[in-house]
């Protein structure tokens, strides 16, 4: 049997050409051809990639949001957060005592394709509780029994709210990967086309064309030393060839990308706009409260973001079906925006903005006993706005995330509250995928933070995340 | 599993389906046919699943690139269907696990019986 001197040369330029990869590990005869593959290309990849994501998630900076989701940082994407809790269908939360129910799943509306960013909610109270009017206007001897007897006469929708929730979705406002997927393929895909390794055939190839008999119908479970002896060692060296130029391949490109700054995007998606609207009408018996009807809007922005890599012409021209326009233009102001402000887009600073109103009904609150006047409520209003301000830095260096966060809550009419505002600095370490925020807390009336007195107060805590990264992954 | 899959000995007619699945990034890729032709393929098509007719005589060679943007794992899957509908070989499906701006390669191939032997 003879082999074409050609491909006999080729082989021996590619192994001469690799010596660096080499040293990986050769190819040995008692190997199938996917092992001899993936002494190049697979596990050690596949661990240095976990080890990555490990490694990302414990630098993660955490932090305080002003729109009041229980997760840390603004640099969080919202869509995920309801797509989390649409997948769970329902849920409980022991410290608010109220179980969540997703009426509907998530609706593509108003945005673009893939991104799935309303949603609508019922959240019942399991315990729900006699109002402190009622309360108080009960005899203070009778008090502990007739609250009971009131109790005893609520029902299991005495409390219970419906939310409807927006995420605003564009081609310039959101944070999901869905959303900008086009512009990523669009500056990746003319670096990637440059490396790809030539188009005709592997050295392997012509091998098996010329010899089909003498591999299996899954040929890469080939041994190469049961092979017919006279094409062993040539599959052999072929292989290991073809396998060398496809991870030299990764490697030029994914250094090409790197240097293109295309290693950032998800960084400038992570800083993206993003506008959360929340709806909420609370519907309670008389003996609970008055209902009352919300409307939350939520704005987070960062400076260094990817509206901001491109022109608009860019964005648009890239995000089509089919990318017009000047491509290598595009990615040029990409990369110069990426290189001139690294550091700002990893730590710059994030700001979130929060304004919320609340219109409680007038309600007359009739107990129905005996020598128990009923209590009349006016309507009320009730606004609060809250704007945060954060920035990550590094402290010993390792990565501390700062939050500042002021708010504000006016109670017009409201007999239960008064006007108060309060003053947050956070400072938040990772630790191994665990979050130690230490905070100093100022409020304009001392009784509105917990558990203390005293108008300062300072904390320091612990938080985990549960669900690891994935958790934020795109719908 | 392995990120190299090589179909030998595929009969005429049959199709080759492939498609990309998961992770926070895009695809693309370079199908080659003996040598001759080369096709495009881009992140939709990968996405949505394409499908491809295979001919008597002609190796197809289909190299995909995988571009990550975030830390996460891109799943490939492809078979070959004969005209029959029955599976020719095994299934293939490996996932790939890539970091932000990582590129990582999987390479399909198919060889086909000469048109007689079909």
């Amino acid at each position: 049997m003879r082999i074409p001197v050609r491909l006999t040369l080729v082989v021996v330029l590619i192994l001469a050409a690799a010596p660096p990869l080499l040293a990986q590990g050769r190819c040995v005869p008692s190997d199938t051809i996917a092992k001899c593959y993936d002494r190049y290309l697979a596990p050690a990849f596949v661990q240095k990639a976990k080890e990555q994501q490990k490694e990302e998630l414990n630098h993660e900076p955490a932090g305080i949001d002003t729109g009041g989701f229980n997760l840390a940082t603004n640099k969080k994407n919202l869509i995920p957060l309801l797509a989390f809790s649409g997948l769970l269908g329902n849920s409980t939360d022991e410290k608010t005592r109220t179980i969540t129910f997703d009426l509907n799943f998530l609706l593509p509306i108003l945005g673009p394709q893939g991104a799935r960013n309303a949603q609508l909610q019922a959240v019942v109270a399991t315990e729900p509780e006699i109002s402190p009017l009622v309360k108080n206007a009960l005899p203070a001897a009778d008090r502990d029994d007739l609250v009971g007897q009131l109790e005893d006469r609520l029902g299991d929708l005495s409390d219970y709210s419906i939310v409807f929730t927006y995420n605003h979705a564009s081609r310039f406002y959101g944070r999901g990967f869905a959303q900008y997927a086009k512009r990523f393929d669009a500056l990746t895909s003319p670096i990637t086309k440059k490396f790809f390794p030539s188009s005709g055939s592997a050295p392997i190839d012509d091998l098996i064309e010329k010899f089909p008999d003498a591999f299996p119908e899954d040929a890469e479970d080939a041994v190469f030393e049961k092979l017919p002896a006279e094409i062993a060692d040539e599959a052999l060296a072929r292989v290991e060839a073809d396998a060398m130029s496809i991870a030299a391949f990764e490697k030029d490109a994914t250094q090409a990308l790197g240097a293109a700054g295309l290693a950032r995007f998800h960084q400038l998606l992570d800083n993206q706009p993003q506008i959360n609207v929340t709806a909420n009408k609370r519907f309670r018996d008389s003996l609970i409260g008055p209902e009352e009807l919300s409307l939350k809007v939520t704005y987070e922005w960062t400076s260094m973001n990817f509206n901001r890599s491109m022109s608009r012409d860019c964005h648009r021209d890239l995000d089509g079906d089919q990318p017009a326009g000047d491509i290598a233009e595009c990615l040029q102001q990409y990369t110069a925006f990426v290189t001139k402000n690294q550091d700002a887009i990893a730590r710059g600073n994030r700001f979130s903005f929060t304004g919320e109103y609340v219109d409680i009904d007038e309600d007359t609150i009739d107990p129905g006993l005996d020598g128990v006047a009923p209590v009349f409520l006016d309507s009320a209003t009730r606004l609060t706005l809250i704007a945060g301000w954060s920035r990550d830095f590094f402290f010993g260096g390792e990565p501390v995330a700062m939050d500042l966060v002021a708010e504000y809550r006016d109670f017009s009419d409201d007999l239960l509250r008064q006007d108060r505002g309060v003053a947050s600095l956070t400072f938040t370490r990772q630790f191994n995928g665990v979050a130690v925020p230490f905070g100093i807390v100022y409020a304009t009336r001392g009784e509105y933070l917990p558990e203390v007195d005293s108008r300062l107060s300072a904390h320091i805590g612990l938080r985990y995340n549960l669900f690891g990264r994935d958790s934020k992954r795109n719908p | 599993m392995s990120r190299i899959k090589i179909w030998n000995k595929v009969p005429d007619r049959s199709t080759l389906h492939v498609r990309v699945e998961g992770g926070t990034g895009t695809a693309q890729g370079i199908l080659t046919v003996s040598d001759d032709t080369a096709r495009d393929l881009n992140d939709e098509a990968l996405r949505t699943g394409t499908t491809i007719q295979l001919r008597a005589a002609r190796k197809y060679r289909l190299l995909l690139a995988l571009k990550f943007a975030k830390s996460s794992t891109m799943t490939v899957k492809a078979r070959i269907e004969k005209p029959g509908g029955e599976q020719h070989g095994k299934l293939f499906e490996e996932p790939v696990a890539g970091t932000p701006g990582e590129v990582k390669a999987v390479e399909i191939k198919a060889f086909m019986l000469k048109a007689e032997e079909s």
